[in-house]
């Protein structure tokens, strides 16, 4: 019990992360939750080995990530169904009025497509770093050098400005 | 991309608060299909000490051919409880929080393990046919036995096995070698000098 409550809260503070990063790699809204639910067993299985000594952020951001990649291996068989656009809740915003509101919303459908259909390996990279993760962090949670870890945020950075001038999103 | 972008573009993504309830019924029924695994895992203790028990009773029974037949039942158990105690190793999953690269290694080294466990039966199904090709002919060649009929259909019925076993593990086998390759590609993107 004490193991779920301490899920609950750690969902509480870091879910919506949780939630973006499975968005970020799985277009279809059932699937998307499908992984949402696997990242919360992943942490919850891995959170009596949980010592304290990494970032709480970090930890969760690194089994969300290695969850998603197995999700993405695995669902790459499968056929694909729905589009990005019907999974994007309409929130509200900081925005004041309606339209300023639609247009915001419509500009995030964009910036979550055009991460959605970059490389693995380079939207693994962004979705970090529009987390606000530092290249430190970026390198600790995949596993390789601060200095690679840079080189691929610039490149990663640029390929989904470049998604976005494009209109290809 | 000015540094006014990217934050702004942080911001946008931030933005968007999704909840989301944790995922408790998954969790039970997560919990209760590691109860489940565990008490097969006794199962198979139980049975692969029957086994063994069996074949020594049949062994030293002083039965004709009881020797053989309680030998080639012992290696046929304790292939089968390695077999299970080695795939239940293989299905042992490394720690969820390790980093990205060290995860992707580990699902490499399953992947290659089960190219190799899916190779198995090629090789070994050639000695089984072998095998079965020298009863034949020793059928065949030496005196008819009176059931001739029903050993033809031993026969016939062993090669369909091994057919159906080899047919099931090319299936299997290619499934994994696409699996690794489509792993080593990932890999190669997210090694430490990707291009």
């Amino acid at each position: 019990m004490q193991l779920q409550e301490e899920l609950a809260a750690l969902l509480r503070e870091h879910g919506a992360l949780i939630v973006r990063i499975a968005r970020s790699h799985e277009s279809d809204r059932g699937r998307a939750e499908e992984l949402v639910q696997d990242i919360h067993v992943a942490i919850w299985q891995a959170l009596p080995k949980f010592r304290g000594e990494a970032n709480v952020r970090t930890y969760i951001a690194r089994i969300a990530q290695n969850r998603a990649i197995t999700h993405v291996m695995r669902e790459a068989r499968r056929p694909r169904s729905a589009p990005l656009e019907e999974i994007v809740d309409v929130l509200p915003s900081d925005t004041t009025g309606p339209e300023d509101a639609a247009a915001e919303t419509e500009t995030r459908r964009r910036l979550q497509r055009a991460v959605g259909e970059l490389p693995l390996a380079l939207r693994l990279t962004v979705t970090l770093a529009l987390e606000g993760f530092s290249p430190d962090e970026v390198a600790t949670v995949l596993g390789i050098s601060s200095s690679a870890a840079s080189v691929r945020l610039h490149r990663a950075k640029a390929a989904l400005m470049n998604k976005l001038n494009s209109g290809e999103a | 991309m000015s540094t006014n972008d990217w934050t702004e573009l942080k911001r946008l993504w931030q933005s968007d608060v999704p909840a989301a309830a944790p995922a408790l019924e998954v969790i039970a029924k997560q919990q209760r299909r590691a109860w489940a695994w565990r008490s097969t895992a006794i199962v198979d203790v139980v049975a692969t000490i029957l086994g063994v028990a069996a074949s020594v009773w049949i062994m030293m029974s002083g039965k004709p051919n009881g020797l053989i037949l309680g030998a080639g039942m012992l290696a046929l158990t304790l292939v089968a409880g390695g077999g299970s105690l080695w795939a239940r190793s293989l299905r042992r999953a490394p720690a969820a929080d390790v980093s990205v690269l060290a995860s992707l290694d580990a699902a490499l080294h399953r992947a290659r393990v089960s190219v190799r466990y899916w190779f198995a039966p090629f090789p070994v199904n050639v000695g089984y046919f072998l095998f079965l090709a020298m009863l034949a002919f020793v059928t065949a060649f030496g005196d008819p036995p009176a059931s001739l009929p029903k050993m033809l259909v031993a026969l016939g019925g062993a090669a369909i096995w091994g057919a159906f076993i080899q047919g099931i593990a090319v299936v299997y086998y290619q499934a994994r070698l696409r699996e690794l390759a489509r792993l080593e590609e990932l890999k190669r993107a997210l090694d430490e000098n990707a291009p």
